[in-house]
């Protein structure tokens, strides 16, 4: 140490780190605008950030896959995803978004409007199920009839003993060659369906996979008794409208894989026998979709390897309505209503204007006590925020466009909680250049000093505030995570701002007259400080031997 | 404000010194009370939980102006759609011109006719929210499972970064003061408790452990060495290190209540009831808690802890020792300090790093000149 370097070697250059930066912020802008120019004329606005429907109005509505359902897989619920959204779609509501959560929910998003009343229509449990026709050719009643006691007689016994071959066999021979336990529950049957109503805009039938079912075709009005499920419309491998070759009439082909491939084996085994023996009635098995009979038609085949093929009367149109009801008409996983959100666009509006107001209070209030106590270097936290809200604000805008993020108004509480943990960064770096200036140094070195001490508490405690909104992020539902991301992202945001601006900028100013030998307003001057008897920029300035000579 | 500053010299040089980590069983018991009072409240009257938990409906319905005249047609509303299960609901007003109407569970369909009704009783906007009676469940399920993996990480992060477990238990301990606390004032004051206030104090976790990484981060920085040290314990150098982050302490909490405030009053002002002013409420009252703990319970623990190691323990012994056959020498300092005060602090090395105390600049120039 035996000459006092001027300026130490690796000094970076801060004016240039600044350019760049603030080059950087205004580069995004561009991509904006960019993004504007490119943009298909219906589009919005990329000025915009991309609202949720707390702030701009709409329909939310929450399904959530039931446990018992069986496994619940991430391939599963994104094919219920896609089916929810066909649906929605079907219904005739634009523009509305479909997406999983939380690994065993789908949300439905519809802005702007209020729709809640689709739940139903989109939600609906939608079961595939095989079963195979006990009794066929009923007609309708003529009024409904209070069937809840023969229901239960129903309900009570436990159909899932039979075994596939005692099914078929009720078909084939008839339902007496049942056990004799289950005797009184056929009878109950048949007086469920002669009392039966076939309404033909739907009917709503308590479908259970492992109980008989009486139930109509609504397109025909036909009431029949029908099995326990025999297979499972999760075993639909495909289905799709063909004409097959060297043929005019559409058909439907069908694949079954998994344990519905062997059952339709035996089935179609057993049921083309009777075709072939002349009882087309005993050949019939059902197609039901929510409770209502598809199709019902009968087996003209043995087929072995799962394909075959649903002939009737259909058009391109109808086969193919068949084909995708066949394919997507199941869930694969059961959902309940965990929740329905209708916003209007008054109350959105409130909420959106008191989320602004609030950011805009906290951000004066912020800078109003930075002035305060810091003085000039408020000026600084000042500049900090605007940049730091500068970029939060296009990056919004970019990751609305990007990845469809949207802000809701626990997003925006997100984003004012962040001005003061963005705040604290430059309050432990001022706090660490007012110490070493404390300590004795001048304000260039007490400002690179200062630095490397806050630089490592400044990471490791947004660390911490990442680490937090993160786990927030993959665990919260719903807007929690608007407000996880808004957090996140505002504490990187405020990783880049103090190393990238603010840093630089002290820097910058503390070669200036005005911070550099501490001026009154400056914020660094002694008596701030609470330094007496000597001015910060003392040291600096006097020549080392008289400085020595003073202070002993 | 000079004032201010020229305490957060004298907290810094440690003219001024408060006792943090030495009067610790003074502010554990504060701390213990208060968390048993939490917890008393909390098993006395429990929660208040918000319709999110129990599920059911929440109507919000514009009006003219809001007042009981208005909240009674509301309430007539209601009873004129013709739905009996929604009958006998909460219902409050909320802001100038809104009025909320809570309701049991209903199907999407009496849901429907419990809106139109309501607008026939003069609403110009009904925004409606049900909620299946299994939703809070899943919120407050998903919230125990991200605090615990969070829990996890952070213990981790934290003895990664400071190398030291019992910061992490320190600061895991102090956490859990929080949330008691957080938890034990919503249960005292029967505010609702909502998703909304389960992200508040899913945000404590950060904010409070946030706080105490940066009091660990300066007693890190002050205990660096400290085992060579003759003249200061681990103790009070963590108690120096919180009295030298005091100022800090006081500009961050202020900065970030500031916000929080803004965002409380004009959530309860402007909106009323409603999301803003829970996550407000709870993120007030736990990052109050959180500033606390940093200071009080978070550093005292930590030094506890750390006393018990051998090595620290003997270190304290020596410089106890030596403090106690040094006596006469001590006087004299003193004696200096009165006659030019900031000179004498800064030479005595007490106050500051540990690091053995290089001459000024302005010292070190004279050979090479």
């Amino acid at each position: 140490m035996a000459t006092t370097p001027k300026r130490s070697p690796n000094r970076a250059r801060p004016g240039r780190t600044l350019a760049l930066f603030l080059a950087a912020i205004v580069a995004l802008y561009g991509l904006v605008a960019l993004i504007g120019v490119t943009d298909d004329k219906g589009a919005d606005s990329p000025w915009h950030p991309k609202f949720g429907l707390d702030l701009e109005g709409g329909t939310r509505i929450t399904f959530q896959a039931k446990a018992e359902s069986g496994g619940i897989t991430a391939d599963k619920l994104d094919q219920a995803k896609d089916i929810i959204d066909q649906r929605v779609n079907a219904s005739g509501v634009a523009e509305a978004e479909v997406t999983t959560q939380g690994g065993d929910q789908i949300i439905v998003e519809i802005p702007g409007e209020k729709r809640a009343n689709i739940v139903d229509e989109v939600g609906k449990t939608a079961q595939l199920r095989f079963r195979l026709v006990w009794t066929g050719n009923l007609a309708s009643a003529a009024a409904p009839a209070d069937t809840t006691a023969d229901q239960k007689v129903v309900d009570d016994l436990d159909w899932s003993k039979l075994t596939l071959d005692q099914v078929i066999a009720a078909e084939t021979t008839g339902v007496a060659s049942l056990p004799a336990e289950y005797q009184p529950g056929i009878a109950s049957l048949q007086k469920v369906a002669a009392g039966f109503v076939c309404n033909p805009d739907g009917n709503d039938v308590d479908d259970v996979a492992a109980k008989p079912l009486v139930t109509c075709d609504p397109k025909t009005g036909e009431v029949q008794i029908l099995s326990p499920t025999v297979i499972e419309g999760t075993d639909v491998s495909g289905a799709e409208a063909v004409i097959p070759q060297g043929q005019v009439q559409w058909v439907v082909s069908l694949k079954l894989k998994g344990d519905g491939k062997k059952s339709f084996d035996t089935i179609t085994d057993a049921l083309f026998g009777q075709l072939n023996a002349g009882n087309d009635q005993a050949s019939r098995f059902a197609v039901v979709l929510d409770g209502e009979v598809l199709t019902a038609p009968t087996t003209n085949g043995h087929f072995t390897n799962g394909e075959s093929q649903i002939s009737g009367d259909f058009n391109a149109t109808t086969s193919k309505a068949l084909a995708n009801q066949l394919k997507y008409g199941a869930l694969p996983l059961t959902f309940s209503v965990n929740g329905s959100e209708e916003i209007g666009p008054s109350l959105a509006g409130t909420q959106l204007k008191a989320g602004l107001v609030a950011g805009v209070i906290g951000l004066v209030l912020v800078v109003i006590y930075c002035l305060f106590y810091y003085r000039g270097l408020g000026l600084v936290i000042i500049g900090s925020l605007l940049v730091a809200s500068a970029l939060t604000y296009v990056m919004v805008l970019l990751l609305g466009k990007g990845v469809g993020f949207t802000l809701t108004l626990p997003g925006i509480a997100g984003l004012i909680v962040a001005i003061g943990i963005t705040a604290d960064s430059f309050i432990v770096f001022f706090e660490r250049i007012r110490d070493e200036v404390r300590d004795g140094k001048s304000l260039r070195l007490a400002v690179e000093a200062g630095w490397v001490r806050a630089r490592g508490t400044i990471l490791a405690a947004d660390a911490v505030s990442i680490i937090a909104a993160v786990t927030l992020f993959i665990f919260a539902i719903g807007v929690v995570r608007g407000f996880a991301f808004a957090l996140g992202l505002t504490t990187l945001i405020d990783v880049f701002v103090v190393f990238l601006f603010t840093k630089p900028l002290v820097s910058l100013l503390a070669r200036t007259k005005f911070f550099g030998q501490g001026h009154k307003l400056s914020g660094l001057d002694a008596s701030h400080l609470g330094i007496s008897g000597r001015k910060v920029s003392e040291i600096a300035r006097t020549s080392p031997a008289g400085t020595a000579g003073k202070a002993n | 404000m000079g004032r201010i500053s020229t305490f957060g010299q004298h907290l810094y040089e440690g003219r001024v010194s408060f006792d943090f980590v030495g009067r610790r069983k003074l502010w554990y018991s504060i701390s213990a009370a208060i968390v048993v009072l939490a917890a008393l409240a909390f098993i006395v009257r429990g929660f208040n939980y918000g319709v999110e938990f129990k599920g059911g409906v929440e109507f919000t319905a514009q009006v003219e102006v809001a007042n009981s005249d208005s909240a009674d047609d509301m309430i007539q509303g209601v009873e004129d759609s013709g739905v009996p299960e929604a009958g006998d609901p909460t219902v409050q007003t909320s802001g100038t011109d809104t009025i909320r109407i809570q309701t049991r569970a209903l199907t999407q369909d009496q849901a429907t006719k419990v809106t139109q009704s309501l607008e026939a009783a003069g609403a110009t906007e009904v925004s409606q929210n049900l909620i299946g009676p299994t939703y809070g469940k899943q919120v407050a399920t998903k919230a125990l499972t991200g605090l615990i993996v969070f829990l996890v990480i952070v213990v981790i992060f934290i003895w990664a970064y400071f190398r030291e477990w019992r910061m992490s238990v320190a600061g895991i301990v102090a956490l859990a003061h929080d949330l008691i606390i957080t938890g034990g004032i919503y249960a005292l004051s029967g505010f609702e408790v909502t998703p909304a206030t389960v992200t508040g104090l899913l945000t404590i976790l950060g904010y409070s452990l946030y706080d105490t990484v940066v009091v660990f981060d300066k007693v890190r920085e002050n205990t660096k060495g400290i085992l060579s040290s003759t003249t200061k314990t681990y103790s009070e150098q963590a108690n120096l290190a919180v009295n030298q982050t005091l100022v800090r302490s006081i500009n961050t909490s202020i900065t970030a209540l500031l916000p929080v405030a803004a965002l409380l009053i004009v959530g309860a002002g402007v909106l009323g009831s409603g999301p803003l002013k829970d996550l407000a409420l709870a993120l007030f009252v736990g990052m109050a808690a959180g500033t606390y703990s940093s200071i009080f319970i978070a550093t005292p623990l930590a030094a506890q802890l750390k006393d018990r190691e051998p090595a620290i323990k003997a270190q304290t012994a020596r410089v106890l020792a030596r403090r106690a056959k040094g006596e006469s020498g001590e006087g004299v300092a003193v004696a200096t300090a009165s006659a030019a005060p900031a000179r004498t602090v800064r030479s005595s090395g007490a106050a500051k790093r540990a690091q053995p105390s290089r001459k000024p600049r302005s010292q070190r120039g004279k050979g090479g000149s």
